[in-house]
């Protein structure tokens, strides 16, 4: 995968004094502050501030955190499809024997991907608890700064982190997340659940807002990225028996276009001890 | 005109609810027990309709969160006006609980349902 650093951006790109998020940006120009100016209307100074020195910050930078917001360890569901726009662009691939006409990067009629972190640290610096702030400290996940399963020994789950990319000079506004949870195995201590199998809005039910931080968090790198996270868990006590699994689809809407990305989590609890715990 | 034992009923059944442990949880909101009071409180039926209203009143977010649960599937369009009313309220506090946004979520569900009749 082709990665690309915001700070050889900043040092390719700035000939000329440019405001800062400019730099950031890395594509200069008009386009950047009218974005900065978005961003600001729909997240407020304050949040945009954040989000800049999410992306920008040097100690962060030195520690490769802002470098690895680009897409390397996000697993992938479906590729950006291949486009018939008159300003599509020819890229090789890294092999150099296959080539694949793209989507022209500054389209914005749909995201450029949409990925889940299941394991390893979460993208663009955050963790849960950037994302929960209400749930910080109430035993809702473990290990906050990373993705995979937890076992607090009365609560089992995973944190998941998602994300989509869109093409930086696009606005951010246009794109929205949702999510659908399917339980496609609930059985509580022998009862099984009324919504097993149901496809449930999992965004609406949750009551939090899906178009604003702290639900919605973005950050600057290797495009724009929208993201959300989610620590999907179940409480079990000493005699506890479960058989729990969850499938999840979780997408970012552009005007035109969708990209989504499937995940799932499986618990098993006998006799109130955890024997598996699964997220993929 | 005020059903007492009616009343008392379902200030009975919410009291138990809300007392009732959430053992899942999605998106850091927790979700609503699916228990036998639950089917009861729904099977008395439109008749507890107003006392479900004035129930939003209530200051425990829990027992809201199953007043607004409930009052989706009494499947009454009545409903919906006091429901968004209750949804504005809650989305208007400062620092929410994970039970405050339980109440946003079910009204969310609860609006969708007797509106378009899904959830």
């Amino acid at each position: 995968m082709r990665t690309k650093s915001i700070r050889r951006d900043v040092g390719d790109r700035a000939a000329t004094p440019v405001p800062r998020a400019a730099h950031i940006r890395g594509s200069g120009g008009e386009g950047v502050g009218a974005q900065l100016l978005e961003l600001q209307r729909t997240y407020g100074n304050h949040q945009v501030q954040n989000l800049l020195k999410r992306s920008a910050a040097p100690d962060r930078n030195q520690s490769g955190r802002i470098d690895a917001s680009i897409p390397v360890s996000g697993e992938e569901e479906q590729a950006p499809d291949i486009g018939s726009s008159p300003m599509a662009s020819l890229e090789r691939d890294a092999g150099g024997e296959r080539a694949a006409i793209r989507r022209n990067p500054g389209g914005c009629d749909e995201p450029l991907s949409m990925k889940k972190v299941v394991a390893g640290a979460l993208e663009g610096g955050l963790t849960m608890k950037d994302y929960y702030p209400d749930l910080d400290g109430k035993g809702y996940w473990q290990h906050g700064g990373t993705a995979g399963a937890f076992d607090t020994g009365a609560r089992a789950g995973a944190n998941v982190q998602l994300y989509g990319t869109i093409p930086s000079p696009c606005k951010p506004s246009l794109f929205s997340l949702a999510q659908t949870v399917t339980y496609t195995r609930a059985i509580r201590d022998g009862t099984h659940h009324p919504k097993e199998g149901v496809l449930q809005d999992d965004i609406a039910k949750s009551g939090r807002d899906a178009s604003r931080p702290p639900f919605r968090l973005d950050w600057l790198g290797g495009g724009y990225n929208i993201s959300m996270a989610d620590p999907p868990s179940f409480i079990y006590g000493p005699k506890t028996n479960a058989e729990w699994d969850r499938s999840f689809v979780t997408s970012l809407k552009g005007p035109t276009g969708t990209k989504s990305v499937a995940w799932s989590t499986s618990i098993r609890i006998v006799g109130g001890a955890v024997t598996r715990n699964d997220v993929a | 005109m005020t059903d007492p034992i009616l009343q008392q009923e379902v200030d009975r059944l919410l009291t138990a609810l809300a007392a009732q442990e959430s053992f899942i949880s999605e998106l850091g909101t927790p979700h609503l027990a699916e228990t036998e009071e639950l089917d009861l409180l729904v099977a008395l039926g439109l008749e507890v309709l107003p006392y479900l209203i004035e129930e939003m009143k209530s200051e425990s977010p829990r027992r809201v969160a199953y007043v607004a649960l409930v009052l989706g599937r009494l499947g009454d369009s009545r409903a919906i006006d006091p429901l968004r009313e209750l949804k504005l309220r809650y989305q208007a506090m400062d620092a929410k609980s994970e039970w405050e946004y339980a109440v946003i979520g079910q009204c969310n569900t609860a609006i969708e349902l007797l509106a378009h009749g899904r959830t």
